[in-house]
């Protein structure tokens, strides 16, 4: 009889599927490149190209390649596509990665070391952020590892194209929301939060291309889109707890707060009063797990401050000293 | 200036739509790999209708080759293969890569019949703006005894029909792809009743169109193997129709698509079952906001109030005209026959 863990081994030889869909930019061979250059056996990994461009795609080297395939979608938008590579994947990790970025020389390596220390399901490490003209700008690192559901329902988030999630509950969370376009990253990592870690290498991974010019991203929409989607969340039957127990300090029981408040106003606004009241019930279920902590300084700031991410401020802090 | 470029868009806008109706019907069908997925796909090549107009897509889910049959090499079908994503992530998957302007789901062991796109096409050019166009269908055993056929008749704004449980079969039906994907497609976290859950969303969306012809075939019989998990369909029914309820603008629909004293009551049934099932997960405030539109349609029901097929609506487990009462005949004659 087989041992399991080998007949495991032998149904997943793959490890890792890295999925790029594409508008048909030019910038789309740079990207399948980095991920055929990575320092990994060649049966171990696959790239799945999801062209939505509605055209064919320009000729290149790397379609000869045994570990790239192509599906052809029919102009459906990042999220369905992104869905369509996750289906037909057959690694036990997905990556996604867009046609204008593309991996680091050892990213593979990196969070392959990482999947053996640790049983995270979503892995990922640091990010270099590029101006258009391709010039490094600054570094992302995100210091977010186990459960950091409150940090991301403040707005912390996780380049998708820096990390590793693993295929299962990808699937059973549903995938990207089809119905966001622009907040369906960060939505995924909240919803695979609810029950998941994350873990960080503190290595980068990926080389994103930042700004608005050339982007596909519909950024006026986007704060909108993200706030309907954390409603969504806020009415997950477990979402409080998991808030509560990644809330460590009172800075981050105050954003809990804040993220009952803000959701309450919001409600209001559209005239939904009965989520008003359980908003309002969720923020005084929050007040008792505070504590002392009501007197601290941080608390209140973050009650009643905008959350700013730190993330950014010291990437540029790290960047000045550099100079 | 502004007027101009509204034109231009409009322009573009009908040349593409113009592009997208070269194919008119995309019949998704994915597959497990069972040898039947033969007679679904033949079903739809052998039709008498423009092969120029319809494509065919096989989503073979099973991780495995499909073994070699003659219509993988047919001009107008396309494989894409998953890896036992399960159905719903298979289906979109198929309607991601589907040109058609109507989107046609069949499992792998059902089938269409003869003349079912020609009725889907006039019913397409008679009511155009319907996102839902079905029709009737036939529900057959293993020895290709008819069990009975079915067909809901409905048209127009249903919402509170398919909500209420009147059914308008998946296999029997074309949706179109603008009205898919507007709704998000099958929701992957719905098992065994997504193709309910779809038809509810779009009923929320937009009308429906019905032909009285018979369109497809469902097999179902004692030798019929189900990879659907039924044990979770009564719970994720209700979370879908919790789900569709939390959406705006389901009440003034709903109130516009109730016809009669029958569907009152339906109606009234759904909003106290979803209230009972909140009740019962703790979601205390869902279930107050349940509760108050129950009392609200009560209040608009009244003139139903002294009429039998209002109180009948409230307290049926199943709508007419499902597949529950075929199945519970012919398990009943079953039954009868073994005594």
């Amino acid at each position: 009889m087989d041992n399991p863990k080998e007949a495991s081994l032998r149904e997943q030889t793959i490890f890792c599927s890295t999925i790029i869909p594409t508008i048909g930019r030019p910038t789309l061979s740079r990207a399948v490149e980095s991920v055929l250059q990575q320092q990994i056996a060649t049966h171990s990994f696959e790239v799945l190209v999801i062209n939505d461009s509605g055209k064919p795609l320009l000729e290149a080297d790397w379609q000869k390649s045994e570990n790239v395939h192509m599906i052809s979608t029919n102009q459906r938008e990042r999220s369905i596509a992104r869905n369509t590579g996750a289906a037909a994947a057959r690694g036990r990790y997905l990556h996604f990665l867009d046609d204008d970025d593309w991996l680091a020389p050892s990213a593979y390596r990196y969070l392959y070391e990482l999947s053996q220390s640790s049983n995270a399901k979503w892995l990922y490490g640091m990010t270099q952020l590029v101006n258009r003209q391709c010039q490094p700008t600054i570094q992302l690192r995100h210091e977010l590892n186990g459960n950091c559901c409150i940090q991301t329902m403040s707005g912390e988030w996780i380049p998708l194209q820096s990390s590793w999630i693993d295929r299962n509950i990808f699937l059973r969370v549903g995938g990207f929301n089809p119905l966001l376009t622009g907040p369906e990253d960060i939505d995924l990592l909240r919803r695979i939060l609810l029950t998941e870690d994350v873990c960080e290498t503190p290595n980068i991974i990926a080389n994103v291309i930042m700004g608005g010019e050339g982007s596909t991203t519909d950024y006026v929409q986007h704060p909108q889109a993200s706030r309907a989607a954390r409603e969504i969340l806020l009415d997950s039957p477990n979402i409080h707890s998991r808030m509560r127990s990644s809330a460590v300090n009172p800075f981050w029981r105050g954003r809990m707060l804040r993220v009952y408040l803000t959701s309450a106003v919001w409600n209001i606004t559209h005239r939904r009063f009965f989520t008003v009241a359980s908003r309002m019930w969720g923020s005084m279920m929050t007040v008792p797990s505070v504590g002392t902590g009501l007197f601290s300084k941080d608390f209140w700031r973050a009650v009643l401050k905008p959350y700013a991410s730190s993330t950014f401020a010291n990437g540029i802090q790290q960047r000045n000293r550099a100079k | 200036m502004q007027a101009a470029r509204l034109q231009t868009a409009f322009n573009n806008a009908t040349e593409r739509n113009k592009l997208d109706s070269k194919i008119f019907f995309s019949y998704i069908i994915p597959t497990i790999g069972r040898r039947s997925v033969d007679i679904a796909v033949k079903s739809v090549l052998e039709q008498d209708f423009d092969p120029e107009k319809f494509e065919v897509i096989v989503v073979n889910d099973s991780g495995q080759s499909l073994p070699v049959a003659d219509w993988q090499n047919s001009r107008g079908v396309r494989i894409i293969n998953t890896n036992k994503s399960e159905r719903s992530f298979a289906r979109n998957s198929g309607a991601a890569i589907a040109r058609g302007m109507y989107l046609a789901f069949l499992d792998d062991d059902d089938w269409i019949l003869p003349g079912a796109l020609q009725s889907f096409w006039q019913l397409a050019n008679q009511y155009p703006t319907a996102a839902w166009l079905y029709g009737g269908i036939r529900i057959v055993d293993e020895r290709g005894k008819v069990l009975g056929d079915i067909n809901s008749g409905l048209n127009g704004n249903c919402f509170s029909q398919i909500l209420g449980g009147a059914w308008a079969p998946l296999q029997a039906s074309v949706v179109q792809s603008r009205a898919f994907f507007q709704v998000g497609g099958f929701n992957p976290l719905i098992c065994g009743t997504e193709d309910e859950d779809l038809c509810r969303r779009v009923a929320l969306l937009g009308d429906f169109s019905n032909t009285r012809d018979l369109v497809a075939c469902l097999y179902r019989g004692r030798m019929w193997n189900t990879s659907t998990n039924y044990r979770r369909a009564p719970e994720d029914t209700k979370y879908s129709r919790d789900l569709i309820l939390s959406k705006p603008k389901t009440f003034p629909r709903l109130r516009s698509s109730v016809d009669s004293g029958y569907w009152s009551g339906r109606v009234l049934r759904v909003y106290l079952s979803t209230f009972v099932w909140n009740l019962r997960k703790k979601r205390f405030f869902t279930a107050l906001s349940r509760l108050s539109y129950s009392l609200a349609f009560l209040l608009l029901s009244s003139k139903y109030f002294f009429s039998r097929e209002y109180w009948t609506g409230l307290k049926a487990d199943h709508a007419p005209e499902t597949l529950h009462f075929v199945m519970k005949n012919y398990e009943g004659a079953a039954r009868r026959k073994n005594i």
